[in-house]
Order: structure tokens, then C-alpha cells, then sequence
């Protein structure tokens, strides 16, 4: 069941504008954004699936930060920044992998045991004796939920994993994600847009019907879109049932078979909950999966994505869970030109702002957390650079009016 | 405890040559015989430049370089 308790409801009267469009191309303000926001709030590294071994290890890069995610001798997943404590070089530059026992960086030779303390520089006799806490890899906070593995580079005002969750647990759990194992591994893209048109696109289910003839085909009308409440959205579409006019969503429907684990309402829906400010835990009967978009400039941004499945399953399943990666891949790609097209609007003087329908208010109350963080949302047109970050400031000191 | 770990280690260190990582696996093991007191800083240095070159057989380099080896040459035997 989901959580009855969140206030969805879409006030009778409100704002229907989007951010101001210089917040799409400015870089003062990014770099608040990575610093502010990025760092500052929970990200989602990866799934304890992708280190299954002592040894294993996982590395994720967000806005110039570096962790890597291994699991040690006692068959612990960590999280550390992939950080050498000598002279600060990449300590594992493989993305993913298995090491032996020790981390050994590329650049001088330090070693690392798999706890994190240093086993010893090197060229020991040229330095003096070193504690192995004090020179070790400083570790991230990290909590793992439902299997999935998160980390935060700053402190911040988020709540703990399971506390800002909370409103996902009830009808998640029952996927048993925690047992899920790897797909295909992580999924990157670079693309030519800032990071906000992407969730913009991702926030409102509006489009639907025109941009993603699979979607339509498989949820129609169905489909339906909570805006954020406390940090967290949620979206589902249940299959209508008709059978499906493409062949991957008729294939789809056809394998798609009730997993004993899942309540029944769960048999044919595809669930949807986006966590502030950039990431989406999506399930099917088939699977679970994580998407996320970070900035690496105004203009440019990385999709990630990983997908993992139910750790048994029979042929049937294999290929329903297979038309639905095509279902999946098939959306991103119509997404990812959406995105494109209203960015580029932005860069138009002649553009004058979103006017968002009912059915888009989920952008807006993505907006209206970004503003709750960085106040300087809210200046309508484009602040000197050099003082952005100093303005933003100040409004964030001044006293509510 | 001490002792197991002793005997994990030697078998990482004496890790086959040409397996892809070993010569960073025979490293990293050596760096634990050495905070140990239990290696020299001479041949542990040879197992550092030969951490990166799988195939090379670190005992055999420091003979070359007439660095004594004397009980890590046997494998501990
Ligand atoms: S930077 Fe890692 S050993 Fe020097
Ligand atoms: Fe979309």
C-alpha cells in the first residue's frame, strides 16, 4: 500500500511558472548547485549487488567528488573517497572490479587494507612512522536501504536514507529489492542539456502520450503523477488491458506474470519514486532500477541508471524482463530529446517561461524544493555572477517576511 | 589470529606470476611483511617496481641486484 498520510493534493490556485530561465545557463549558480545541493543530499552510488564479493568494488564520480564502494574482510560494503591520502590521486581507477586484499595506488604505491586504514607508504624509510587511522581513506557516509547503496560527499538537512524514504517503504518492501542482483551493469550517457531539463521532463507525466508511444500503449491513461511532498515523488501506470499494438509492449504484456512476492494490486503496474533533487527507484514485476542525472556543466550532463531483477527467474520472466528494458531504453531516448527541446528554449530571449498544467505540478514542486534550498531561484532575472553566490546568502540570512 | 593472517598473506605474496594483478597482489602483500619487521625495505621496494609488471618475478630481481632474500626466496618453506 502506499503511504495515505502525504498531503498530494494540487493547491486550487498556484504559481504555474517554472525557474527563471538564466538558472539553466549559469554557471555561478551550478556551482552553488553542486556544492549545495549535490553534495549536500543523499545520492544513490549503486546496489550491494554490484559488490557481492569481498574485495568487490564500485566507483562513482558526481560533481568532481569520487567514491569508491567496496565491501571489506568482514563482508561489509564501505564507502570511502577514492582518494589516495598521499597526493590525492584516483586510488582505484577501474570502475568496477574486484581487488585482493589491499588497494595499491597507481601513482607512488600506497597500500590500503580493505577496512580503509593504510598498511604502509611507499618508500617507508623515507617518511616517519605513519598511523595507519590517521593517513587512512576517509569514509562517506553511506546508508544502504532495500539494497541500495547511498552516499552524501557534505553534510546536510536531509533526514537518514530510511527516514526520508519512509513514504516509499510500505509498497516497495514487498519487491524484495534488497535480494535483487545486477542486469547489465551501470549505465552512463553524457548529454547536451542542463541537469534540471531533465528532471523537468522526468517530473510531469503530461507528455506521455505524445512522447512515448510504448508507454502509452502499455499504462494509457492510467498513468498518474504525485507531485514531492518532503523530498519524495511517486508515479504509476497500471497496464491497461488492451493488448498492446507494439510488438514489445504486446510481447510484454503476454510474459509478464504475477510474481508470488508482489501484492496483487502490484502484478501489472510499473511504479515510479523520485527522490530529491535528481534520482528515481523505479520498480516492475521484473525488476528494479535507478536513474539519476548530474551536472558537469550548465550545458552538459551524466545519466546513470542500473537495473536488477528478482535473483530467480524462469525463461518467461526473462524475456518480459527483457521487452521491458526495450520499453525502458526506448522512453530514455524519446526523454533525452524532450530534454534537449526544452533547453534549448531557455537560451531564446523571445522564451517567457514554463505555464504548466495541472498535471505538471510535480515540476513545480520539484521547484519549489530547489527554491526552499537556493533562494536565488527566485530572482526572476539574471543576478551578476560574481555576486551570486553572496546574494544567495543574504536571502538565505534575511528573516521571513 | 596474527598467524593465520601471516599465513594468508604468504600465500598472496608468493601469488603465481603473469596472473593479471599479481604483481600488485605480491606487493601489497609484501608492505604487510614489511610492517611486520619481517622484510626489508630493500626488497620491499623491489616488490613495488615489480607491481605493476605481472610476469616479473620479484626474488629473481632482487637476487639479481644481490638483495638478500633469504627466507622469502624459499616461499617460507
Ligand atoms: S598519490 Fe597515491 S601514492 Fe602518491
Ligand atoms: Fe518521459
Amino acid at each position: 500500500m502506499r503511504d495515505h498520510t502525504r498531503n498530494i493534493e494540487i493547491p486550487a490556485d498556484w504559481d504555474r511558472r517554472g525557474l527563471p530561465g538564466w538558472c539553466y545557463h549559469s554557471p555561478a549558480l551550478l556551482d552553488l548547485e553542486q556544492s549545495e545541493l549535490f553534495k549536500t543530499h543523499w545520492q544513490i552510488a549503486c546496489h550491494v549487488s554490484d559488490v557481492p564479493e569481498v574485495g568487490s568494488f564500485l566507483c562513482f564520480d558526481m560533481c568532481g567528488e569520487r567514491a569508491i564502494i567496496l565491501r571489506d574482510n568482514t563482508s561489509e560494503v564501505r564507502a570511502y573517497l577514492n582518494i589516495c591520502r598521499h597526493r590525492g590521486s584516483r586510488l582505484v581507477a577501474k570502475e568496477q572490479g574486484k581487488c585482493t586484499n589491499a588497494l595499491v595506488c597507481p601513482f607512488h604505491g600506497w597500500v590500503y587494507n580493505l577496512d580503509g586504514t593504510l598498511r604502509g607508504a611507499a618508500r617507508p624509510e623515507s617518511f616517519p612512522q605513519l598511523d595507519k587511522h590517521e593517513f587512512g581513506l576517509k569514509s562517506l557516509e553511506m546508508e544502504v536501504w532495500h539494497g541500495f547503496v547511498f552516499v552524501r560527499f557534505k553534510p546536510g538537512l536531509q533526514p537518514s536514507v530510511a527516514e526520508l524514504l519512509a513514504p516509499m517503504e510500505q509498497e516497495l518492501s514487498a519487491y524484495r529489492m534488497a535480494e535483487h542482483v545486477p542486469t547489465d551493469g551501470i549505465w552512463t550517457e553524457e548529454t547536451p542539456v542542463n541537469w534540471k531539463s531533465i528532471r523537468d521532463v522526468d517530473n510531469e507525466g503530461y507528455h506521455v502520450p505524445l512522447a512515448h508511444p510504448a508507454l502509452q500503449d502499455l499504462y494509457g491513461s492510467t498513468y498518474a503523477d504525485e507531485p514531492y511532498v518532503d523530498g519524495v515523488s511517486r508515479s504509476d501506470g497500471r497496464f491497461t488491458p488492451t493488448k498492446g499494438r507494439r510488438w514489445a509492449v504486446r510481447n510484454y504484456k503476454k510474459f509478464t506474470k504475477p510474481q508470488p512476492h508482489l501484492p496483487e494490486h502490484l502484478h501489472k503496474t510499473w511504479l515510479y519514486y523520485g527522490i530529491f533533487p535528481n534520482a528515481v527507484i523505479a520498480v516492475t514485476p521484473e525488476t528494479s532500477l535507478f536513474y539519476q542525472e548530474f551536472p558537469v556543466s550548465t550545458g552538459k550532463s551524466i545519466l546513470r541508471s542500473a537495473t536488477y531483477r528478482n535473483p530467480v527467474e524462469d525463461r518467461q520472466q526473462r524475456a518480459a524482463r527483457y521487452l521491458a528494458s526495450r520499453i525502458d531504453r526506448e522512453t530514455v531516448e524519446e526523454d533525452i530529446q524532450l530534454t534537449i527541446w526544452s533547453n534549448e528554449s531557455m537560451q531564446s530571449e523571445a522564451f517567457e517561461g514554463f505555464y504548466l498544467s495541472d498535471l505538471e505540478y510535480g515540476v513545480r514542486s520539484h521547484h519549489d524544493h530547489l527554491r526552499r534550498i537556493l533562494p536565488i531561484y527566485n530572482v526572476e532575472t539574471a543576478p551578476d555572477e560574481d555576486g551570486l553566490a553572496a546574494l544567495n546568502a543574504s536571502m538565505t540570512d534575511a528573516p521571513d517576511t | 589470529m596474527q598467524n593465520s593472517e601471516q599465513e594468508h598473506q604468504r600465500k598472496l605474496l608468493l601469488a603465481k606470476d603473469g596472473e593479471p594483478g599479481s604483481g600488485s597482489t605480491r606487493y601489497a602483500a609484501a608492505m604487510f611483511f614489511y610492517q611486520a619487521n619481517m622484510m626489508s625495505a630493500e626488497l620491499l621496494e623491489i616488490y613495488r617496481r615489480c607491481s605493476k609488471f605481472d610476469a616479473e618475478d620479484p626474488i629473481d630481481v632482487a637476487k639479481y641486484e644481490g638483495i638478500d632474500v633469504s627466507e622469502f626466496a624459499l616461499g617460507f618453506i
